[in-house]
Parts: structure tokens; C-alpha cells; sequence
């Protein structure tokens, strides 16, 4: 009789129940709260829901009131500088096994992989004047990186957040995993969120910056790219790129390799994986392990209503510079560039670009303005990779 | 921890500089690409309406004749069975398509003869 009561306090004293019953066991009621909510707005929604689904699953599965023993996850295996891979293989978990490609740098630039195999250049090389809209846009990062330190965050926790306004996910992972490990949670879900939510914080910046006459204008038919540019232009940013910022390297060009796949011709098969399968695979894992990075003492801090407050606001100036320049650019042209695709230089593709298309739409229904703003909006993705090299050069 | 706002500012200058600086150099490429492959496609389309007009020795040739009540998938099938008939090295032309007229004559004992294994009398002895 006395072993049965044992067995069952031992059982009663191990479960979930003891756990939220706890001192900190109101923190894990919210961070369950938290992810109900963030998987509500992935699905109910529609927010960016194939990262963001696994994201709040992860921060489910890991805020799961459990013993020490039983822990999906094991932050502490990954705050020290290097890795104790002995101790990740025997000790760890499904997640800490997974996570390991996150650490390592790795699934971001897979998942670059990916978009650039599904990207299209073309509307790029046809006006290479997007560029400089694309580099406008990423003044939002640069600006917070300013603000950053005057709310108490060192250097690299400013870098790690300042490159929400990029609004280019695995980017902002990339950098966060190096800058500011610990904050990958809370960059991770505010990237994810604010790129779900571009058609709505652009429009209100887009109008309150450009005049009716700069909406309404109609852009020149680009011209037709051949298929000879559609492969020099990766190898030729890659090299670039590769010149200037070494650091940028693994994110342009994998997105680079991804693009010759698809544009060559020659490796369907390839270019299939990479858009599908390979893409798929690593959104879920990559998905999942930030999620669980998202515990209840990191998240539920005065932190990540910072990081929330300068995501929006990194995005919020992205949006505006990139509106001005494309002013400057309307001016420059004599009237014939609509200042609407500067939005666009904020790399959440192809959202930013459709916004642009809707707003110019809104004052004359027959500009389709679409194309034009997909110039920008791929630049956009060079170039807030770009930035993410810079910041990881100085900083990392 | 004090803010040393000097790197602050400096990283801020350099990382907006080093962005533009990439992006800029890579306009200019594009833009030397874009004006060579232009230039070539321009050589190229001068040099096709320069050459003189090869003179054109084939005739209109006439469409077919092909009776009303017959199928596009009919005429097609007659087509491929006189293709199959005549052998790779024949070059053909189908002039007209139309049913055989009925009637006691040698071309219709032919017709027949040729036609056999799908003759429904030829079935008919055969069971």
C-alpha cells in the first residue's frame, strides 16, 4: 500500500498539473495563452501561417509544464559560444537535435535556397534603378539600430533586432541566432508578424508620403529580359556581393544558386526539390526549433515589448525611406516612376509588391504597377541580406 | 553598459554606405549587361533584314478535299495508314477523301479483297 502511494505521489508530483501549480506556474499560462493566440492568427488569420504555425507550435510544445528530466527542449545546451555536441547527442532532445541546424546557420540559407528557385529576377535586370529603392528600404534597420541602445540593449541585441525592419524572416534569424541567441524567439515571431501584417501598416505611410498625381502615375512596359541575363545576374551578384561583404556570403548565395537552378533550365528536378520538398522540410524544423527558443523567462520579459515596439518601428521607416526615394526617383525621371513601388523595398515578397499594385490601383484602376514593384521588392531581398552581412561583419 | 554612440553612428553610416555601394555597383553592371545583350539582339535583327529574301519556290497548295461526313479523326487515321502503307522514303499528299461508291464492279471485288479482315462476312466464316 505504501509503494502504490508512493508510485502515485511521485506520478502526481511529476506531471504538468504540479508544475503549473507552481510559483512560476502563471507564466506558463500565459505563454500557452500566447501561442493559442499566435496559432489562431495563423490559421483563423492567415498570418505568414507556414512559419508562423510552427513557430507558436514550438513555443507550445516547449512552455508545456514538464519536469526537467522530460524537456523537449534544452536552452542552456546552447548559450555558451561553442557546442557541446556530447552533450546535445546524449542528453538532448528531438528539438535540441533540430535546433542545431538553426545554431549552426543553416536552415536560412536553405530556405534561401528555396526562394531564390522560385524568384524571378526578370522585372529586376529589366530596370536595375530598383536597386537603389531595395538599398532605401533597409535604412529602417540601420535607423533602429540607432534607437536600439537608447532603450538598453547592447550592440549586438540592437543589430539582432534592427534587422526585423529587413522584414525578411530568415534573415532576421540568421542574425539573431548570432547577435542576440537569446532573443531569437521574440525576433522571430515580431519578423513574422509584422511581414503578415504589410498590407496593413504600408498603405496608411504610403498615402500619408506620395500625392494623388504621384499614384496615379502609369510606368513604361519593361522590357523583355533573355534568358542570357537571367543566368549572368546570379553569378554576377554572387561575385559582388561575395567581394564586398564575405559575410553575406552563405544567405545571397544560396538565394543566387537557387535562382541559376531555375534559370538555366537544365536541372528541373532540382529546382522541384528546392521549391518543395527541401523548402517545406525546413520550414518545419526551422519553424518549430525558434519556436521553442521562445520560453516563458525570455519571452515574458520588458525585452520583447521593446523588440515588438522597434520591429514596428524598423518597418514602419523601411516603409517611409523607401516611399521618399521612389519620390526623389519620380522627380529625377520627369514624373515617369511611381513613388508607390518604394514600399516595395521592404524584402516581404510578393506581399510589399501586391500592396503597391493595390494602393496604385485604388487611384487608377486600370495601373497595374505589379511588376514594377516586384524590381524592388527582390532587390529588397539582396539587399536586406546584404545589410544582415554588414551587421554580422562589424558586430559578429 | 554605456552606449559607445560614436560606433553606434559609425556602423549606422557604414552599413547604409557599404549597401548602397554594393547595390549600386551591381546597377551598373546590370546596366552594362543589359546594353551588351541589347546590342546584340539589335546586330542580330539588322543582320536578318539585311540579308536578301530567299525566293519562295513552294506553291499555295490546296487543302484537301475531305466529304462532309467524315471526322477529323477519320481523316487522320487515313492519313496514318497510308503513311504506314507507303513506307518512311514516300513523300505524300492526300487530294481528296471520299467513300467508295457501292456496287458491283472489279474495284469494289478489290476493295473487298483488301478489306477482308474486317469484313463482316469475313468475321462471320471465321467464327
Amino acid at each position: 500500500m505504501d509503494i502504490f502511494i508512493e508510485t502515485i505521489q511521485s506520478l502526481v508530483s511529476d506531471s504538468g498539473f504540479a508544475q503549473l501549480f507552481s510559483a512560476d506556474g502563471w507564466k506558463t499560462i500565459v505563454m500557452l495563452v500566447i501561442a493559442g493566440v499566435l496559432i489562431y492568427l495563423a490559421i483563423a488569420k492567415q498570418f505568414e501561417p507556414l512559419l508562423l504555425l510552427p513557430i507558436a507550435f514550438g513555443m507550445l510544445l516547449t512552455n508545456l509544464p514538464a519536469p526537467e528530466s522530460a524537456a523537449i527542449f534544452h536552452p542552456e545546451f546552447f548559450q555558451s559560444s561553442t557546442i557541446d555536441y556530447g552533450m546535445v547527442l546524449q542528453q538532448g532532445g528531438l528539438l535540441d537535435i533540430l535546433y542545431l541546424g538553426v545554431k549552426l546557420g543553416i536552415y536560412p540559407p536553405l530556405i534561401f535556397l528555396g526562394i531564390g528557385a522560385m524568384t524571378d529576377f526578370g522585372p529586376l535586370i529589366a530596370n536595375p534603378k530598383s536597386f537603389i529603392l531595395g538599398a532605401a528600404a533597409q535604412a529602417g534597420i540601420f535607423l533602429t539600430f540607432i534607437i536600439a541602445p537608447i532603450l538598453g540593449y547592447d550592440l549586438n541585441q540592437a543589430g539582432a533586432i534592427a534587422i526585423i525592419g529587413g522584414a525578411d524572416g530568415p534573415t532576421a534569424i540568421y542574425v539573431a541566432k548570432t547577435l542576440a541567441p537569446a532573443l531569437l524567439g521574440s525576433i522571430a515571431v515580431a519578423a513574422y508578424s509584422y511581414m503578415a501584417l504589410v498590407p496593413v501598416i504600408q498603405p496608411p505611410i504610403m498615402k500619408l508620403l506620395t500625392t494623388k498625381k504621384e499614384r496615379s502615375v502609369v510606368m513604361e512596359q519593361l522590357r523583355p529580359v533573355s534568358k542570357t541575363e537571367k543566368i549572368i545576374f546570379p553569378i554576377v551578384v554572387t561575385l559582388i556581393v561575395a567581394l564586398l561583404i564575405p559575410t553575406a556570403i552563405p544567405l545571397v548565395g544560396m538565394l543566387m544558386l537557387g535562382n541559376i537552378l531555375k534559370e538555366s533550365g537544365v536541372a528541373d528536378r532540382l529546382v522541384k526539390t528546392a521549391q518543395n520538398e527541401l523548402m517545406n522540410i525546413i520550414t518545419i524544423f526551422l519553424g518549430v526549433t525558434v519556436g521553442a527558443t521562445a520560453t516563458a523567462d525570455v519571452f515574458l520579459t520588458w525585452e520583447t515589448i521593446g523588440i515588438v515596439l522597434l520591429g514596428l518601428f524598423a518597418f514602419c521607416i523601411g516603409t517611409a525611406v523607401g516611399v521618399l526615394f521612389g519620390k526623389l526617383m519620380y522627380l529625377f525621371t520627369g514624373g515617369k516612376v511611381n513613388p508607390l513601388i518604394g514600399s516595395a523595398g521592404v524584402s516581404a515578397v510578393p506581399m510589399a509588391a501586391r500592396v503597391s499594385q493595390k494602393v496604385g490601383q485604388k487611384e487608377n484602376p486600370s495601373n497595374f504597377l505589379l511588376m514594377h514593384a516586384m524590381g524592388p521588392n527582390v532587390a529588397g531581398v539582396i539587399g536586406s541580406a546584404v545589410a544582415a552581412g554588414v551587421l554580422l561583419a562589424v558586430l559578429g | 553598459m554605456q552606449t559607445d554612440w560614436g560606433m553606434v553612428i559609425g556602423i549606422t553610416i557604414t552599413g547604409l554606405l557599404v549597401v548602397f555601394v554594393a547595390l549600386i555597383l551591381l546597377i551598373l553592371c546590370l546596366y552594362v549587361i543589359g546594353g551588351v545583350s541589347v546590342f546584340l539582339k539589335k546586330r542580330k535583327e539588322d543582320k536578318l533584314q539585311s540579308q536578301p529574301k530567299a525566293e519562295s519556290v513552294k506553291s499555295v497548295r490546296p487543302e484537301p478535299t475531305v466529304e462532309d461526313s467524315l471526322e477529323e479523326e477519320t481523316v487522320a487515321a487515313i492519313t496514318a495508314a497510308v503513311s504506314l502503307m507507303l513506307g518512311q522514303d514516300k513523300n505524300f499528299r492526300i487530294q481528296s477523301i471520299r467513300t467508295a461508291q457501292s456496287g458491283v464492279s472489279w474495284g469494289a471485288v478489290g476493295r473487298e479483297e483488301g478489306t477482308r479482315p474486317f469484313s463482316p462476312f469475313y468475321q462471320r466464316d471465321r467464327r
